[in-house]
């Protein structure tokens, strides 16, 4: 006779949905880089606003007051993510677009504002849901790139790019209310839906990329170069010889997901339309941005203002420095060679893309550059440099093999990260950084 | 036709001199440090300079500047120096000077007197006394490094051992470390008198600690773990005896010990001279109530824990604005270096609590002589005041740290933490902000 003993009970397991080993890997890598670069982000930017006092005048920045809290402290504690453009999203986010067309808010594109409409229905308060979107998007986006790096260079150069990009000197950027980390998610999110073939998704998600900010749409141009010269893991590409030009994976109907890119600019340009009567609105209006169009005048711009900073820096009579804080000339010679500086890295990092990683990745940093260097600002060229270039993240996963060779990750991240600090504090402060 | 004579007539062999060459342990030292070095002081150098240009100096500090003599060469070179000489760079740059004379309330005596005295000799070198302070600590702070890693390798392996040069090199007050302070001067020592202990040459070990104790009020603390590792060690230069019982010392005293002797020597000559040129032979110790310092048994303790929750408390529940538009002049000042201080209490602590579980007894004697004394001190006004700068020096944290971290593959992180926090530290403390 056998009986089941009565003792021995077989615990009762309920299978759920679960991550596969790879994702929890990729989640657990992108959470502890998430924590610890935003613990040290809001320590720099509280001690930031401490200890080197908010910018004079600093409060006509926010007239419309979208950026202050319930209490001072509340305020001390969303100072390193509600600052410049913030204002401008929560505006949008609580009475839309203006109908007048031209105003300086048509510059921002609606995907992000939106969200945070939406998710103030749930928690009441815009601030908030922002700051937590930008968090959510960043933790996504990380596990992804986690993900995406894994697959071209290996784990341990995956972890890397996380480090070097959460400790990147702009990255503060990432937890603000910005549409920083969201457009990192999408473009992270379609690059590495094309590489693993899945075409709809990709397409989805550069679609959403092209309603987030102006320089979405370059997302079209990597997945192109995907889907015609691979690496592809959906399928053998289809010709293997022949000149270098030639694509190897035929033409087929599922290029056709990539039009929701270009339809994602169309639809808020249709949007513009509509209400101002002038689909071209949100290019029109970069030139209230100071903003124009010279090829690559970022470059020749950056590098003399650099320069005549420096001179005035090395030539100047009086004190190099200011009794109170902020606001004199010597706080832009501080500027323009910081800015410089990013320059630089990005322009050597591009070369890097572009001898390390598959033509994409390239072709991606190169046309995003392009762009963003040909308009430059009439006021400091490379100004927001730094924000554009954080979301080229093919430019972090160079970097880290490049140093994960060289074993020089930790000094990498340590150099960043003592730049993050400077820059969090000056930006916390209302101080224009990027 | 050319032979195969012709060959190798053709083939001179280059003419190698073998001069002296460093070990391939050193050279392996050399090149960490040396990395580590230039690194983290470029970007020292880079968020000091922009501390100055983006956040304005500190308004009222004009006076700390005694004589102009931090700022003595053209607003460019002021601006070059100033991540490195501020606040008691002043009174060391004094001393280098016109050594102790002209100090009536022997306000001087709280500075020793080995870093202003190199200062003075390299000044009629270089031809500035503050150049010549930078070099110094410079200097001092690869070779602290150098030290460093042969010592963490001993301990722990040279893979911790590079992780801990990164960490000392990368922590928030590292700063210290190139400035006209006694830091970098002080860790070579100490470094070196515990290395030269670790391998048995006590004579080293001594000249080394009287050193120390000649270059600031704590130096004598390196006695401690001197003796402990001549006691127990572990020691390089002969095996320890079976252990009977735990506190028993494992090596018997011998005539070598009597080399430590030269590190309280160290202080008595300062005392002495002090007794001469102050008629007080114990103003190093009498002037500290200038400084506002007072005794009281772990007082930075208690009173560091309760200016960090009562500070903490203003902020919560503060009803004005919590910034200001004056750097360096608002009430909240004080509220985030009171943060700031007490969360280096608690890397303190923990950190020695780590260093008492995974490193030799000599190690977690040294830390926590060197804590109790320093927390048993406490400035009225802000009783953590400079734990920052003392506690950079105590080296076995960051071995304990580097181990931690590297066990976990958390270095890159950990250096990323500490990376942001010098940044920030490095420009406060070059636009006069008081950090430590």
């Amino acid at each position: 006779m056998s009986a089941r003993p009565a003792t021995s009970n077989a615990a009762v397991v309920v299978e759920g949905p679960r991550l596969s080993a790879g994702a929890q890997r990729a989640l657990r890598e992108a959470w502890s880089a998430l924590w610890t670069s935003r613990a040290i982000v809001w320590t720099a930017g509280i001690l930031g606003v401490l200890w080197f006092g908010r910018v004079p005048n600093s409060e006509r920045f926010d007239l419309v007051g979208v950026t202050h809290g319930t209490t001072a402290f509340n305020d001390l504690l969303a100072a390193p993510a509600a600052r410049w453009d913030a204002v401008w999203y929560l505006a949008i986010a609580r009475d839309g677009y203006h109908h007048d067309p031209n105003t300086l808010r048509d510059a921002f594109y609606p995907l992000y504002p939106l969200l945070i409409h939406v998710g103030n229905w749930v928690l009441g308060s815009r601030m908030l849901v922002a700051i937590l979107i930008s968090l959510g998007c960043f933790l996504v986006a990380l596990a992804l790139l986690y993900r995406l790096t894994e697959l071209e260079l290996g784990a341990e150069d995956a972890r890397s790019t996380l480090l070097l990009l959460a400790f990147f000197p702009s990255a503060f950027i990432f937890s603000a209310i910005y549409t920083e980390s969201l457009f990192l998610l999408l473009s992270v999110g379609a690059f590495l839906a094309a590489r693993q073939g899945r075409w709809a998704w990709a397409g989805i998600a550069g679609g959403l990329a092209a309603l987030t900010r102006n320089s979405g749409i370059v997302v079209l141009v990597p997945l192109l170069v995907l889907f015609l010269y691979g690496p592809r893991t959906d399928r053998e590409p289809d010709v293997t010889s022949g000149p270098r030009w030639r694509p190897r994976y035929r033409l087929s109907r599922q290029l056709l997901w990539l039009a929701l890119v270009p339809l994602g600019l169309a639809a808020f340009l249709g949007f513009s339309a509509i209400t101002f009567h002038d689909a071209f609105v949100p290019f029109h209006v970069e030139r209230l941005w100071y903003r124009h169009f010279q090829l690559l005048g970022g470059v020749t711009g950056g590098a003399k203002a650099a320069w005549h900073t420096l001179r005035d820096l090395v030539d100047s009579k009086g004190p190099a420095y200011d009794p109170g804080s902020g606001g004199v000339a010597l706080h832009f010679a501080g500027q323009d060679l910081v800015l410089f500086g990013f320059l630089v890295f990005a322009l050597v990092g591009f070369a890097g893309v572009l001898r390390r990683l598959p033509l994409a990745y390239g072709a991606y940093v190169g046309v995003a550059l392009l762009g963003t260097l040909s308009y430059p600002s009439t006021v400091q060229p490379l100004e927001s440099f730094p924000r554009y270039m954080v979301v080229l993240f093919p430019l972090q996963m160079w970097l880290a093999r490049w140093c994960g060779e060289r074993g020089r990750v930790a000094r990498a991240v340590g150099i960043s990260g003592v730049l993050l600090g400077v820059l969090a504090a000056q930006w916390s402060r209302w101080a224009l950084v990027l | 036709m050319e032979t195969s004579a012709g060959i190798q007539r053709s083939r001179s062999p280059a003419v190698v001199v073998d001069g002296p060459r460093l070990g391939p342990d050193t050279a392996l030292a050399v090149r960490e440090a040396w990395s580590a070095l230039w690194t983290s002081r470029l970007l020292v150098w880079a968020a000091g300079i922009l501390g100055v240009i983006w956040f304005g100096r500190v308004p009222g500090t004009e006076g700390l500047d005694y004589g102009g003599l931090s700022s003595s060469f053209s607003p460019f070179g002021n601006l070059l120096v100033a991540p490195a000489a501020r606040w008691d760079s002043a009174w060391y740059l004094l001393l280098a000077r016109d050594g102790y004379a002209h100090s009536p309330d022997h306000m001087k005596a709280a500075f020793y007197p080995l870093y202003p005295l190199l200062m003075h000799a390299g000044g009629w070198i270089v031809g500035s006394q503050l150049v010549a302070g930078i070099l110094i600590s410079l200097a001092c702070l690869l070779a602290a490094l150098v030290l460093l890693y042969r010592l963490a390798a001993i301990e722990l392996g040279a893979a911790h051992a590079r992780s801990t040069v990164l960490l000392v090199a990368f922590s928030p007050a590292a700063f210290f470390l190139s400035a006209v302070y006694t830091e970098g001067l002080f860790l070579l020592l100490s470094v070196g008198a515990i290395l030269a202990a670790r391998q048995g040459r006590w004579a080293w070990a001594g000249i080394a600690g009287g050193l120390a104790a000649l270059t600031r009020n704590s130096g004598i603390v390196v006695l401690v773990p001197l003796l402990v590792l001549f006691l127990y060690g572990p020691r390089g230069d002969r095996p320890a005896a079976a252990p009977r019982s735990w506190w028993r010392p494992r090596y018997a005293l011998t005539r070598q010990a009597l080399w430590l002797v030269l590190v309280p020597t160290g202080l008595v000559l300062f005392l002495a001279y002090c007794a001469v040129e102050f008629h007080d032979a114990l103003a190093p110790f009498h002037v500290q109530h200038l400084w506002f310092r007072h005794t009281e048994l772990l007082g930075g303790v208690t009173g560091g824990a309760s200016a960090a929750w009562n500070e903490l408390r203003e902020l919560v529940t503060a009803k004005g604005p919590l910034s200001f538009t004056r750097g360096g002049t608002g009430p909240f000042y004080i509220a985030g270096q009171s943060l700031m201080l007490f969360g280096f209490l608690v890397f303190a602590l923990v950190a020695l609590v780590g260093v008492l579980r995974r490193l030799p007894l000599a190690y977690g004697a040294y830390v926590a002589c060197a804590l109790v004394l320093t927390l048993s001190s406490p400035v009225a006004m802000q009783p953590l005041a400079s734990l920052p700068r003392y506690i950079v020096v105590l080296f076995p944290l960051q071995m304990w740290l580097a181990q931690w971290c590297d066990e976990r593959g958390r270095l890159e992180r950990t250096v990323g933490i500490s990376a942001v926090l010098l940044g920030i530290m490095t420009a406060q403390f070059a636009r006069w902000g008081f950090v430590a």
